[in-house]
């Protein structure tokens, strides 16, 4: 995994730098992501700290699955939406891949972090996280618009691409469509 | 049907046809089957896996990993809009939601006046819209509208706009709902159940996981394709013809012409990509409406769309989404709490959606398809006179909602709150901003890129729609649109492709 963007502030500057990335795919729960590279081979260890902390305030008050009758542990919960990122990164085009490693690796760096949240760390605080999407919702500025973008399908695709999902928002799933042609073709 | 993945076919191979086809969507396709049809010796290349409907499951995340470009993380260069293609056997018709609509007669006037495409009138047309009707199914009144469709039809009745049934392509539909996520019973005559197995059965091969590189040129004469085996670029197949037919839709076509680096002496390659541009709104009933069953569209209104030639509102379709749970997720820009709240009203949303008629105005001339290291991104930026239609549309579809009862409207936007009454509403989005990355803007019509014309100075292809500057290149694909169209674009390719062949 190439991670070698460079902190500098000009890439803010730089138009349409982070526009790519705002197209996360809308992704992947598959078991085939369970075998991918754990996440934090992607990201190194301040960068996972980051998407961990804001993962976790977009998610905030969003139930934790249900499997299949009783709620599942805290940590199994945590467990199961970084898995549902680690499928977006490995599915993710490279080039789009590597911008959100950059853009996290940005935020990580107290200077870059202070640009674009205006605060020097704040990933250890939840309620300062929750206060910086909340600022970013209603931004004017093209760069933290673009970054909010980005995180919205994201988080949302990690969540909601686990089928543990379903049951949280009253999705029945999809219906048995094989019983249904048989049943037609007794007709 | 016998479709090989390129993987398995070896390098010393012969790959020599009399024509070759680009993609394998409802454009190339067709025209594959009609030159198989004349007793050609044909391949078919299409750069997705080797799935059919046997192989199609009903869950979002595989389907779109397998079947959409991007793994439907495609989106403009800006990240303002989402865009859906397929990637896949079948191309978009294999993922579509089977509405199959002609093309508005007051499209093809505009084409005559602006585009010099003369032979493209309604009179000219219809015989071969009628043939592709007839090979893909497409009839009215099978499918009783589900409440999602229904409670459009109702709010439109309410607010006295003209609605009416959607034709769809379906042969024996199961009402499953979930066309997007390709039809796991083959009842959507899509490419991949009509003109492909029909093609293969006239010797036509198709090569999957197959990526086309760029056209080999000389000259005024394509010599070769160099393409790819998806994933390992390194291993290049050259693939011979007497003819080549680009058929990689809008976006995927210009991109391979500017790889290319085919002659472009007025710099209109990969211009005028137009997009029908889509805003939607979100409404929460008291009653279930489950949207996630269901044909997906079953009722649509013109009632917004222009209805003379020099019309200066940019107008929009109407029509409804499925929703599925992680296409909704993905499409509200809400986190935290707002976006759980309304998530799980999910059996209780309608959702509508207004496709925004694009080309036809100065302000309104399209997106640029542009290469970053070989790869293709579509730059389309919002002018105040779309914003003005995205505003107007948000106003429309809301008060629709409302109008059918709908407990609460919200505009799907960044800073999009749910309202009540139709004073909020008009309020709120009066408020809202309406630039790009604000508002949520989807696209799945992807047109243009390769626009047809009679003046080369404004135009990529002549009215045969072969390439200006190299005899045996032709287009035939939704790329050839020198315009948006205004309604869902399957058939309209269809019959220009079937009169372009002929
Ligand atoms: C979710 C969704 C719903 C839709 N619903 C409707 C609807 O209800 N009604 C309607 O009329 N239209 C609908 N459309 C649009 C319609 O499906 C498309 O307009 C149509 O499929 C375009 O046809 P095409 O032949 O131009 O290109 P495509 O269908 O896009 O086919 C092009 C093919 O070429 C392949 N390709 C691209 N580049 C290469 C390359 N370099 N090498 C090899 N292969 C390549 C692609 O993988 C693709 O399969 C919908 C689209 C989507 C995404
Ligand atoms: S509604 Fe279901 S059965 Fe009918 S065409 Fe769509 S996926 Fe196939």
């Amino acid at each position: 995994m190439s991670n070698k963007g460079k902190l500098d502030r000009r890439f803010f500057l730089k138009g349409g730098s982070l526009a790519i990335l705002s197209s996360i795919p809308l992704l992947y729960w598959s078991p085939i992501f369970q075998q991918t590279v754990p996440t934090h081979d992607y990201l190194k260890s301040k960068e996972l700290m980051v998407m961990r902390s804001l993962l976790q305030a977009w998610t905030n008050e969003w139930p934790f699955f249900v499997k299949p009758v009783k709620p599942i542990k805290a940590e199994s919960y945590q467990a199961e939406l970084e898995l549902g990122l680690n499928g977006v990164l490995s599915v993710v085009r490279p080039d789009k891949r590597d911008e959100l490693i950059l853009l996290l690796k940005l935020l990580s760096y107290g200077p870059s972090c202070f640009f674009l949240t205006g605060h020097f760390s704040p990933w250890s605080d939840p309620e300062k996280v929750t206060q910086i999407l909340s600022r970013w919702r209603v931004s004017s500025k093209l760069v933290e618009k673009k970054v909010y973008m980005a995180f919205s399908s994201l988080f949302a695709a990690s969540y909601y691409g686990n089928k543990l999902s379903w049951s949280v928002i009253g999705y029945p799933g999809p219906p048995d469509y094989v019983t249904y042609i048989e049943e037609e073709k007794k007709l | 049907m016998i479709v090989q993945s390129l993987k398995d076919i070896s390098l010393t191979s012969d790959l020599n046809f009399d024509v070759v086809v680009v993609g394998s969507g409802p454009g190339g396709s067709l025209s594959g089957l009609k030159a198989a049809q004349q007793g050609k010796k044909v391949a078919i290349l299409e750069m997705g896996r080797p799935l059919q409907t046997k192989d199609f499951v009903l869950d979002e995340a595989t389907a779109y990993k397998n079947l959409y470009q991007e793994a439907a993380g495609r989106t403009s260069l800006d990240g303002a809009i989402t865009i859906l293609q397929g990637r896949a056997l079948g191309g978009g018709s294999t993922i579509n939601w089977t509405s199959s609509f002609r093309t508005p007669e007051l499209t093809l006037k505009y084409w005559q006046k602006y585009f010099g495409l003369k032979d493209l009138s309604m009179e000219k047309l219809l015989p071969f819209f009628k043939e592709a009707e007839s090979l893909i199914g497409v009839k009215d009144g099978e499918i009783t509208p589900n409440r999602n469709n229904d409670l459009l039809a109702e709010g439109l009745s309410k607010i006295g706009a003209k609605h009416g049934l959607i034709k769809r392509n379906v042969r024996g539909c199961q009402n499953l709902g979930y066309c997007g996520l390709g039809c796991p019973v083959g009842a959507k005559q899509s490419a991949l159940v009509t003109s492909l197995p029909m093609a293969n059965k006239l010797g036509a091969e198709i090569f999957c996981d197959a990526v086309a590189e760029r056209f080999i040129w000389k000259n005024s004469r394509v010599e070769a394709l160099e393409v790819s085996v998806r994933g390992l670029q390194n291993q290049k197949y050259i693939f011979k013809a007497k003819t080549f037919i680009c058929a990689a839709g809008a976006i995927g076509s210009p991109a391979l012409l500017l790889r290319s680096k085919v002659a472009d002496p007025y710099e209109t390659l990969g211009k005028r990509t137009f997009i029908h541009p889509t805003t939607i709104s979100g409404a929460i009933f008291k009653e279930k409406v489950e949207a996630y069953y269901g044909a997906p569209q079953t009722v649509y209104s013109d009632h917004f769309l222009p209805t003379k030639l020099e019309e200066e509102a940019a107008g929009f379709k109407l029509e409804v989404p499925p929703i599925h749970p992680l296409l909704l997720a993905t499409s509200l820009p809400i986190f935290g709490k707002d976006h759980y709240e309304l998530m799980k009203n999910l059996p209780y949303i309608q959702a509508t959606i207004a496709l925004q008629r694009d080309g036809f105005h100065p302000e309104s001339q399209g997106g640029r398809v542009i290469l970053k290291n070989g790869r293709p991104f579509l730059d389309y930026k919002f002018t105040p006179y779309m914003e003005k239609a995205f505003r107007q549309s948000l106003l429309v579809m809301g008060e629709a909602q409302l109008a059918a009862g709908a407990y609460e409207v919200m505009p799907i936007h960044r800073q999009g709150l749910r309202v009540k009454s139709l004073g909020a509403l008009l309020k709120h989005v009066n408020e809202l901003s309406m630039k790009a990355l604000e508002l949520k803007v989807v696209s799945a019509h992807v047109m243009g890129g390769c626009a047809m014309g009679a003046r080369p100075q404004e135009s990529v292809t002549d009215p045969s729609g072969r390439f200006h500057h190299l005899e045996n290149l032709v287009i035939r694909d939704g790329s050839l649109f020198p315009t948006g169209i205004g309604t869902n674009p399957m058939l309209s390719i269809m019959g220009l492709v079937g009169q372009l062949s002929s």
